[in-house]
């Protein structure tokens, strides 16, 4: 449609103009904008960002593709962000995290439309013009360099040329009227959403302020429970390091994302240690379900455990209840090997098969003869696919030599022989 | 599993494994001498009643709120009650995608689609029911029941279901959206004076905040102190075994 540009300004005029007179921006102007509102809109920014790159990277050809193409991907940008202003250790302003939240689920709900994509698209694309103008107000209010900034107007000086070529393949997009309508409409709604969240980070009062939030961890997170001791993140973000260092399996297959979640998980695993008992046990083997079934076999999660309990042996050495919580569910776990005869069988078969997936050509993956096993107790104990989420990555031949998946492939038969001669 | 009576078509509860969303028959007190009765009618009825669920099911698939209304036309022409199709099939539903989730069954976004046809539904069906009588909504006097989301839980589609099921059976009962404390909880609780408070709750993480809820209640004098009943999905998937001052339910049935 030959006009949408033209049509997408005019229709948003109105909300662009409010949302530029809205106390944030006329802080920002001043100069006395709190670098908390500034932090706290990031990961606002980062939340929306992160569900709309995601649902966009779902389209795979066509026009929108095309269009996509044109953008550059903003988490990168605001991940470096985050963490120059050390982010994972301010408070947040719950009321527009909690705004983006809800923002990032319509969009999550309505992407199976792609036209709903395309107005926020244009929007936060658009909103990199006035990033440009405006990243030396936000330096200044943040105390920080302009160099050291990634996300306000990260296009620098191709920003005038970039949003020409945005807005043109903008035009060449096949939409009817009730296409462009639908693509108007969720710009409008784009527009509304960021002034709701730009209302809610500027003026806060001490009540909006969360200590720690899940967002500044990971962005991706949700909503779930946070440590709000300093301590006990740090505790959690250390134990979360020796899980994603443990198992190199992770970055290869999860990377940078895996790691947010890894960091996020540790956090919500601290928050545990305070509740009851069974709760805990109950609440692992749930988590344990959640991961098993997205390809992160039960192993993964016992060495964080391990990782978490020992690290609160360090820093809380008088928290001995707090020390024991997962013992419970940590000992469920060695039940289940025995009962399924596979403690001994399986450490041999891995002292075996390890040597030899070493000793194989091209990508290899660490401890993978560990990681097999662990996901085969996984779904003889009943969470479904969880071996076949774990296998299936391991035995595809774009990524790994057939000498290696001939090798998985012979230590998964031996896996099922050693069951079979238990039985 | 979902237990109706094929006689009259009211839901009359869950019963475990909650898992399976099979429809399942008993009798209702009302119906019970009719149960010598049972013809092949009651048959088709009950029948009927796994046709609604799957047609809901369908529609829920691709959002389609349009085929789910008449669905819901075609359940309340065949004497379902509007109200007993949220509670009895939309709200196990919810749990189902829960636990679907859970198993990577089903995406985030799937998960979100489905959660908001359910709220579609829930629009059409509080449309259908239409207002309730004023001593049932009491939104300004004297309640039997308040129904209440633990904090945290941001999830309102499952306590909206339930303040309009037990509204719509001629119960009074409130919905407390927001409140800032507990003393203002407290208020609304001397002010209103509920038999029962229901609270429902999410995850185990909102323990704390339920204890602290229940404590305050029970330091409230007896004849004023309304018993406090939680329920949620944290109940049925059973991540929280007790909670001191408040009984446990995994179906709203039980009560």
């Amino acid at each position: 449609m030959s006009e949408l540009h033209e049509l997408l300004k005019t229709q948003t005029a109105g909300l662009h103009e409010r949302l530029e007179t809205l106390p944030f921006f006329r802080a920002l102007h001043d100069g006395d904008l709190p670098a908390l509102a500034i932090v706290s809109f990031l990961e606002s920014l980062a939340i929306i960002h992160a569900v709309l790159e995601r649902s966009l990277a779902e389209v795979l050809s066509g026009p929108l593709a095309e269009l996509r193409q044109e953008v550059q991907p903003k988490i990168p940008l605001l991940l470096a962000d985050l963490d120059t202003l050390g982010a994972a250790s301010l408070p947040s302003i719950r009321p527009a995290i909690g705004n983006a939240l809800g923002y990032a689920a319509d969009i999550l709900t309505g992407a199976d439309n792609p036209l709903t994509l395309i107005g926020p698209l244009y929007v936060l694309d658009g909103s990199q013009n006035g990033g440009f103008a405006l990243k030396g107000a936000y330096s200044s209010c943040l105390g920080v360099p302009k160099d050291r900034l990634s996300y306000f107007g990260c296009y620098g000086s191709r920003t005038a040329a970039h949003w020409k070529a945005f807005t043109h393949q903008l035009d060449l997009l096949p939409l009817t009227e009730d296409s462009a309508t639908q693509v108007v409409e969720s710009a409008i709604d784009c527009f509304e959403q960021l002034a709701k969240i730009c209302a809610a980070l500027f003026p806060y009062s001490d009540k909006d302020l969360k200590h720690h939030h899940v967002a500044s961890i990971n962005f991706e997170a949700g909503n779930h429970a946070m440590p709000q001791n300093p301590l006990e993140i740090a505790l959690a973000l250390r134990a979360a390091a020796i899980a994603w260092k443990e198992h190199p399996y992770l970055e290869c297959r999860f990377g940078e994302r895996g790691q947010r979640f890894i960091r996020s998980d540790s956090c919500w695993l601290v928050t545990l240690t305070h509740l009851p008992v069974d709760t805990v046990t109950k609440s692992l083997s749930w988590l344990r379900t959640v991961l098993a079934s997205r390809g992160m076999p039960t192993v993964i999660l016992k060495g964080h455990l391990q990782a978490i309990r020992r690290a609160i042996g360090v820093d809380f050495p008088d928290q001995t209840e707090m020390q024991a919580r997962f013992d419970p569910f940590l000992s469920s776990l060695e039940a289940e090997r025995q009962a399924l005869g596979a403690a001994d069988a399986h450490s041999q078969l891995i002292d075996e098969f390890d040597p030899q997936l070493r000793a194989c050509e091209g990508f290899k993956v660490p401890f993978a003869a560990e990681l097999i096993a662990s996901a085969w107790i996984d779904e003889r104990v009943g969470i479904g696919g969880s071996f076949a989420a774990v296998r299936d990555w391991f035995i595809d031949s774009r990524r790994f030599s057939s000498g290696w998946i001939t090798c998985v492939n012979d230590f998964v038969d031996k896996l099922n022989q050693a069951a079979r001669s238990s039985c | 599993m979902l237990k109706w009576c094929p006689y009259c078509q009211q839901f009359l509860g869950e019963t475990p494994d909650y898992k399976d969303l099979c429809i399942t028959h008993g009798v209702c007190a009302t119906c019970t001498p009719a149960a010598l009765s049972f013809s092949e009618s009651h048959v088709a009825l009950a029948e009927s009643l796994r046709d609604v669920q799957q047609g809901l099911f369908v529609a829920g698939l691709s959002g389609n709120l349009k085929a789910a209304d008449g669905v819901i036309e075609g359940a309340v022409a065949g004497r379902i009650r509007a109200v007993d199709i949220l509670i009895g099939i939309i709200a196990p539903m919810l749990y189902k995608i829960g636990e679907d989730w859970k198993r990577g069954a089903v995406s985030v976004a799937e998960e979100h689609r489905f959660t908001a046809f359910c709220e579609g539904i829930f629009e059409l069906i509080a449309a259908r029911v239409g207002p309730v009588s004023d001593a049932c909504t009491a939104e300004g006097g004297a309640s039997e029941v308040l129904v209440m989301n633990a904090p945290g839980n941001t999830h309102t589609l499952a306590a909206r279901i339930l303040s309009l099921w037990l509204r719509n059976k001629g119960t009074p009962a409130r919905l407390v959206r927001e409140w800032e404390s507990h003393e203002e909880l407290l208020a609304l609780i001397r002010h209103t004076q509920p038999r029962l408070l229901l609270v429902s709750m999410a995850l185990a993480e909102q323990i704390p905040s339920v204890v602290a809820i229940a404590e305050r209640i029970a330091e409230l004098p007896t004849s004023k102190r309304p018993r406090v009943v939680v329920g949620g999905y944290a109940i049925k998937a059973g991540l929280v075994a007790t909670i001191p001052g408040a009984d446990l339910v995994g179906d709203i049935s039980s009560l």
